[in-house]
C-alpha cells in the first residue's frame, strides 16, 4: 500500500542529487514544497522528470536533434496521489498513491495511458514502513546505506479539473515485491532506482511506450553494491502533523530513550557498576522482529513495507487533510 | 532442566498482567538463583526488570542457566487456565522448545497440564547503572495507581516534584489541570503505620513523565500494597514493587524539554 517518506533537507541539497550524475535544470513550483521529515500522501513533494516542453520545442525548431537535448531533467513539485488526466473531479477516493508494478507490466487498467509517457522519480532521504507487531505498528525507516538520497520510481499526470483554471500535477510511487531481506517488514516495497543509469532508463520516455528493460527495473531491489539499511524509529512519525528530524534516527539511539539515559548516566561518572554496564549493552530485539539497526554495512537488512497496512490511520485527522485513511494501494 | 513450583498461580498471573501491556515477547532467564526478565517497551522509553528468587518457590531446581523465550500474549492465555490458588509447576528440559505448566487444584484431585511453545528471542541485557537517587517516596500502591489514573484523564504527562513539603503530582490538560500533594505521614515515635507516605530526600527533584507508562506500571498494584518511586533529576525514574517472591522494577526516561 502506501506510504510516507522523509525529505527534510534544504532545497539546494535536494536539487544537487549528490551521488547521481544528473543536472537538474529548474524546479517548477518549488514554493509548493516545504522540506519535511514526514511527507504524507496528498501533500506536495518534488519529483524529477524529463523536461518535455524542452523536447517539444527542440523538436519543433530543428527536427531531429531532440534526442540529445531530451536528457534535460527538471524538478517539479507535485501532489502525491495520482489524478488521471481524464478526471473531472479530485474526489479524494482514489487509491493512487502507489501503482503496483504488476499492473504496469501486465498492462491494462488505468496506468496504460500513463506508464509509457509520464515516468518520474521521487527523491527522498528514505521511506517509512510500519511493522505489525501484535496490536502495535512500529514505524521503520529504510534508506541507502551510503546516505545519498534515495530515488523512487514514480508516474505522474496532469489534469485541469472542472471549475479550475490551473492544471493539477500529481504523482504516484511504483511498488514491487519486497526483496527477501526486507520481507520481514512488509511484503511490498517501492521500486528504488539506485544509479544514474537506472534513473535515466526510467526517465527516458522517448519511445512513449513500456518495454522489457523497464520490466527489469521494477523487479525487487537487488543492487548489492548499494545496500539499504533499515531500523525502527519513533512512533510519533505516525501522525501526519508531527515533524522532527529524529524521525529518521534509530529508535534505540533516541536521546530521550531509556538506553541513552542509562548510557549518559553511567558515562560521565564512573560508578562501581561500570564494568557491568559496558559489558552488557543491550539492543533489545524482542522477537526477532525488530532487528538492530544501525549497521550500515549490512545489506538491506530490514525494510519494508511499503505497503499495506495501510489501512492504518497513521494519518491523523488533526492535520492536514481530513482524516484520510491511507488505503491500500493496490 | 528447570523445575519450579509456586504455591499459588496467582503470583504469576498478576506478574503477567503487570508486564504484558509493555512488552510483547521476552526471555525469562533461569538460573540457580531464580528467574529474571528484562525488556524494553516498543518505544524504547521504558524498561521492566522482574526477579523471582529461587527462595520464593516451594520447590526450585535449575541445573544450568537457560533462557525461555516467550510470547507474553500466549503465556497469558495459558495462565488464565489456572485458578488463583492452584499450585503451579513450571518445567522445561535443557534443549526442549516447550515450557510445561502443571496446575494442581488445592482441594480436589484435578491436575491440568499445558504446554507453551518457546521462541528464540534475540536480546542482550541492558546494563542498569547503580544509582544513588536524590529522592525516594514510599507510598501505598493503590494511592499511586489512583493518582496516575486520575491525572491520565486530564493530560498526557505528569510533573512529579519532591520537596520538603511532600510529593506533588501535577498534570496540565487542554481542558483541565490537576495536582495532588501527598505529605509525609507523621509517624508516632518508633511506630509503623499502614498506608504511610514516607519521603527521603537529599535534594529537590522535579521531573516530567508520560502518564500512559505510569498507568501501565500501576498494574503491579495487585502484587504489592507498597510502591517506591526513586528519582534524581535527568535520570530515569525507578518504580519498584517488592513482593514475597521477588520484585518488579520499572524504569522510565523522563520527558526532555517542553513537550
Amino acid at each position: 500500500m502506501c506510504g510516507r517518506f522523509a525529505l527534510g533537507i534544504p532545497y539546494n541539497q535536494i536539487a544537487e542529487l549528490h551521488g547521481y550524475n544528473v543536472q537538474v535544470g529548474e524546479w517548477v513550483a518549488q514554493e509548493h514544497f516545504h522540506p519535511r521529515y514526514n511527507v504524507a500522501p496528498r501533500s506536495y513533494a518534488p519529483v524529477i522528470r524529463r523536461d518535455t516542453r524542452a523536447v517539444a520545442a527542440e523538436a519543433a525548431s530543428n527536427g531531429h536533434e531532440s534526442s540529445e537535448k531530451s536528457d534535460q531533467v527538471i524538478m517539479h513539485t507535485m501532489k502525491w496521489g495520482l489524478v488521471p488526466h481524464w478526471s473531472k473531479h479530485d474526489d479524494g477516493n482514489l487509491n493512487t498513491i502507489n501503482a503496483r508494478c504488476e499492473a504496469l507490466v501486465e498492462g491494462g487498467g488505468m496506468w496504460n495511458s500513463i506508464k509509457g509517457k509520464k515516468r518520474c522519480a521521487i527523491p527522498c532521504q528514505g521511506y517509512y514502513e510500519w511493522l505489525k507487531k501484535g496490536k502495535e505498528r512500529l514505524p521503520h525507516f529504510t534508506k541507502r546505506g551510503d546516505g545519498n538520497l534515495m530515488l523512487l520510481a514514480g508516474l505522474y499526470d496532469c489534469v485541469t479539473l472542472e471549475g479550475q483554471t490551473e492544471p493539477l500535477w500529481t504523482f504516484t510511487i511504483v511498488t514491487t515485491d519486497a526483496n527477501k531481506d526486507f520481507s520481514w517488514l512488509h511484503d511490498r516495497q517501492p521500486v528504488i532506482l539506485p544509479t544514474t543509469d537506472t534513473l535515466n532508463t526510467w526517465l527516458d520516455t522517448s519511445s512513449g511506450s513500456w518495454n522489457c528493460t523497464l520490466t527489469k527495473l521494477v523487479q525487487p531491489y537487488h543492487d548489492e553494491k548499494i545496500p539499504l539499511t533499515c531500523y525502527q524509529v519513533p512512533k510519533e512519525v505516525g501522525k501526519v502533523g508531527n515533524e522532527s528530524p529524529t524521525f529518521i534516527e534509530p529508535l534505540s539511539q533516541r536521546r530521550d530513550g531509556i538506553e541513552a539515559m542509562f548510557a549518559k548516566q553511567s558515562g560521565p561518572k564512573p560508578s562501581p557498576s561500570n564494568s557491568q554496564i559496558s559489558s552488557a549493552k543491550r539492543k533489545l530485539d524482542d522477537s526477532a522482529v525488530s532487528q538492530p539497526s544501525p549497521s550500515p554495512r549490512k545489506k538491506a537488512h530490514k525494510m519494508n513495507t511499503w505497503g499495506d497496512d495501510s489501512d492504518i490511520e497513521y494519518i491523523d485527522s488533526s492535520l492536514a487533510g481530513s482524516s484520510t485513511k491511507v488505503s491500500r494501494c493496490s | 532442566m528447570l523445575e519450579a513450583k509456586l504455591s499459588e498461580a496467582a503470583i504469576l498471573k498478576r506478574l503477567l498482567d503487570a508486564i504484558k501491556e509493555l512488552v510483547t515477547d521476552a526471555n525469562f532467564e533461569c538460573n540457580e538463583e531464580g528467574i529474571t526478565l528484562q525488556a524494553m517497551d516498543n518505544s524504547h522509553v521504558a524498561l521492566v526488570a522482574v526477579k523471582l528468587a529461587a527462595s520464593g518457590f516451594k520447590k526450585y531446581r535449575c541445573d544450568r542457566p537457560m533462557p525461555l523465550g516467550v510470547n507474553l500474549t500466549s503465556l497469558t492465555k495459558v495462565l488464565k487456565c489456572a485458578k488463583d490458588d492452584d499450585t503451579c509447576t513450571l518445567k522445561a528440559s535443557d534443549d526442549g522448545d516447550l515450557l510445561n505448566f502443571v496446575y494442581e487444584a488445592r482441594n480436589t484431585d484435578r491436575i491440568a497440564e499445558y504446554e507453551l511453545k518457546l521462541m528464540d528471542i534475540d536480546s542482550d541485557t541492558l546494563g542498569i547503572p547503580d544509582t544513588e537517587y536524590d529522592a525516594r517516596v514510599t507510598m501505598p500502591s493503590a494511592e499511586f495507581g489512583r493518582i496516575v489514573r486520575d491525572l491520565s484523564m486530564l493530560g498526557e504527562s505528569v510533573r512529579i516534584e519532591v520537596s520538603k513539603e511532600g510529593v506533588r503530582f501535577a498534570s496540565e490538560g487542554e481542558a483541565a489541570n490537576g495536582s495532588v500533594l501527598l505529605k509525609s505521614t507523621e509517624l508516632p515515635s518508633g511506630g509503623e503505620k499502614k498506608n504511610a507516605v514516607r519521603i527521603e530526600l537529599n535534594s529537590h527533584v522535579n521531573l516530567t513523565f508520560s502518564l500512559k507508562y505510569l498507568v501501565n506500571f500501576s498494574k503491579s498494584t495487585s502484587l504489592s500494597s507498597v510502591v517506591q518511586l526513586m528519582m534524581s533529576n535527568d535520570v530515569p525514574l525507578l518504580v519498584s514493587y517488592e513482593f514475597g517472591q521477588g520484585h518488579i522494577h520499572y524504569y522510565l526516561a523522563p520527558k526532555i524539554g517542553d513537550d
